[in-house]
């Protein structure tokens, strides 16, 4: 049976990261950022069958899509919440997307980056905005 | 023990459609699979051929591009990373196979199993029992050897054992210049590899009509894959370095050296480690005996897919799971004509077929007609750069009704599903000439053939 869905105040929503309106977090790590997709996302796509990641040194715009999820009904864009450079791309969870379904915001995390362009971390949402927009769909 | 409406024991193709059919029409459903879910076609057949086949098209349109105004120096291909994308395909299918049974509540249980009575099944190696009120047996089929000539998994290997090579082999001789066989021919020799393929009959593709089967043996010869009809292989030694191959045709021995030989002559059906012979479920040569609604002899048992022997093709398995299914749930599914089922080839020139031969029309109605229909005047054919290959078209002279329905040439297997419902919903070539096809298309050939065997071709 499908799984249902969870409401917005059950939806996992840490403060120590900021967010994306397209539902990537975002978390800084040294001189890096660390990316992957909310709890909200993985939610909503269900299980995840296949992520397809980008290459290491491939360089994406805020906004632009840098891979995808597939779950069994759809495949969804995977939004860049700020312009930078792959560094390091976490392939195992290529081979175990349930991985991004069980810790979105842990082991489930997608890629590193170097950021290009300082001001896209401004135009970042915080926790308390991210569940805003959520609420506001 | 646990109990179940439905028991069914293979995860491929037809058992998995079956397992959600069922569940659909409110049974319990367990599905047995002992490897991976998606069978055969999933993990080591349809879906990593076609992949790697993907990857050779694109390394022939490199070769090409003189054509098309594009030329490129230092160029490399990376039969690994075709390998590679093939089997992460293969892995995500399988997965979303695994999704579709959970969400659908099936049980899917790890193991092989047997019959313990007509209820009851065994499944190692856990040594669990469950009992169903129906069972479907859709297990598949495994390559069949040549007499004498046992596979060793490296030196002469199955389709299966190719799927995991991860370098193309320098030098390949392939027995069966079947679908399968002339499939992998294209796939290597595209990579490079220097291909011999070895069949026993007159010509390739041997099970398409006469005149399909003529334009594909030019074809390949022009590929540059060395072609031997009419020969079989008598011999095969494994050398240091590859295979040292008899073949014999017309009394007159040849020795053929290669790094590998692979054996793609046919299959046989998975039963004999079912236990057939305690409920007592009747086959023939080792072929499960079924009839028009998957009912085998034995009340409550059906088989589906590869192991009926009807048509192994993964669709037509499918086809079948539903059937079983519907059977099963007190419905009066429709039978198969497993003669219109389309069946196709997806080597470097594409071939789909479905329908009677013109050999065999003519054979079974007094009068018939016959249509060719190239694709070398067809506009989008010669933009693609592929206006090689035709359509043909059989009907029978007196009812007006479409017969059979013959394709090779540029993306026909994609092709054949419309001229194939045609067919199998009994129209006629009157009723078809009044359709209107999207200009410029591959499929206007069938149009023009219509029109043309109605007696008012506009371009042929």
């Amino acid at each position: 049976m499908a799984q249902t869905k969870k409401r917005i105040d059950e939806i996992d929503i840490p403060d120590s990261i900021l967010y994306y309106a397209e539902h990537t977090w975002v978390a800084r790590d040294g001189e890096y950022y660390r990316i992957g997709i909310t709890d909200f996302a993985q939610d909503q796509l269900g299980e995840i069958i296949f992520i397809e990641l980008p290459e290491v040194g491939a360089g994406y715009r805020k906004g632009k899509t840098f891979g995808c999820a597939e779950s069994t009904k759809s495949v969804s864009s995977l939004y860049m919440p700020i312009s930078g450079e792959i560094v390091q791309v976490h392939t195992t969870v290529s081979d175990n997307p349930e991985l991004v379904n069980q810790d979105a915001y842990g082991e489930g995390w997608m890629i590193l980056i170097k950021p290009t362009n300082p001001d896209d971390l401004q135009e970042l949402l915080s926790a308390e905005s991210y569940r805003r927009q959520l609420s506001s769909v | 023990m646990k109990n179940f409406d439905v028991a069914i024991l293979g995860g491929g193709p037809g058992g998995y459609v079956a397992a959600v059919r069922c569940s659909q029409l409110g049974q319990s459903v367990a599905l047995i699979e002992k490897e991976a879910l998606g069978g055969t076609c999933v993990n080591w057949g349809c879906i990593p051929t076609k992949s790697m086949l993907k990857n050779a098209e694109v390394i022939h349109m490199l070769n090409c591009g003189k054509n098309f105004g594009f030329s490129c120096d230092n160029r490399v291909v990376d039969y690994g990373a075709a390998h590679s994308r093939s089997r992460q395909i293969a892995k995500r299918q399988s997965k979303r196979i695994e999704l579709l049974l959970k969400n659908h509540n099936i049980q899917i249980i790890q193991g092989q199993a047997h019959f313990i009575n007509t209820k009851v099944l065994q499944i190692q190696p856990s040594g669990e029992q469950i009992a169903a009120n129906s069972i479907i047996l859709a297990t598949g089929s495994k390559p069949r050897s040549i007499p004498g000539i046992a596979f060793d998994g490296e030196r002469i290997i199955t389709a299966r054992d190719a799927l995991q090579l991860n370098q193309a082999p320098t030098s390949v001789i392939i027995v069966g210049a079947g679908p399968i066989g002339m499939e992998f021919a294209s796939l290597w020799s595209r990579f490079g590899s220097t291909v011999t393929v070895v069949e026993m009959m007159p010509n390739v593709l041997p099970m398409e009509d006469g005149e399909i089967s003529r334009e594909a043996g030019v074809f390949f010869r022009n590929a540059d894959i060395a072609v031997k009809t009419a020969t079989s292989v008598s011999a095969v030694q494994v050398k240091e370095n590859g295979v040292e191959v008899v073949v014999s045709c017309d009394g007159l021995d040849e020795v053929l050296h290669a790094e590998k030989i692979l054996i793609a002559t046919g299959f046989t059906p998975n039963t004999s480690e079912l236990g057939l012979d305690v409920p007592g479920v009747k086959t023939t040569r080792c072929v499960i005996d079924i009839d028009d609604q998957m009912r085998t002899n034995i009340p409550g048992i059906y088989a589906i897919g590869d192991i009926t022997g009807k048509l192994g093709l993964a669709h037509v398995a499918s086809a079948q799971g539903l059937i079983a299914a519907e059977t099963i749930t007190g419905h009066a599914p429709q039978s198969l004509n497993y003669k219109n089922i389309p069946r196709c080839t997806f080597s470097a020139i594409e071939v789909a077929s479905a329908g009677l031969s013109q050999d065999e029309a003519e054979k079974s109605f007094p009068s018939v007609l016959v249509q060719k229909s190239p694709f070398a005047p067809n506009g989008k054919a010669l933009a693609l750069n592929e206006n090689i290959g035709f359509v043909k078209i059989v009907a029978d002279a007196d009812s007006r009704k479409l017969l059979g329905i013959h394709m090779i040439g540029p993306h026909v297997t994609e092709l054949i599903s419309g001229p194939a419902a045609f067919l199998s919903l009994g129209l006629t070539i009157d009723q078809l000439r009044h359709l209107v096809y999207p200009h410029p298309t591959l499929s206007e050939a069938f149009m023009e053939g219509i029109h043309a065997i109605s007696g008012h071709g506009v371009h042929l």
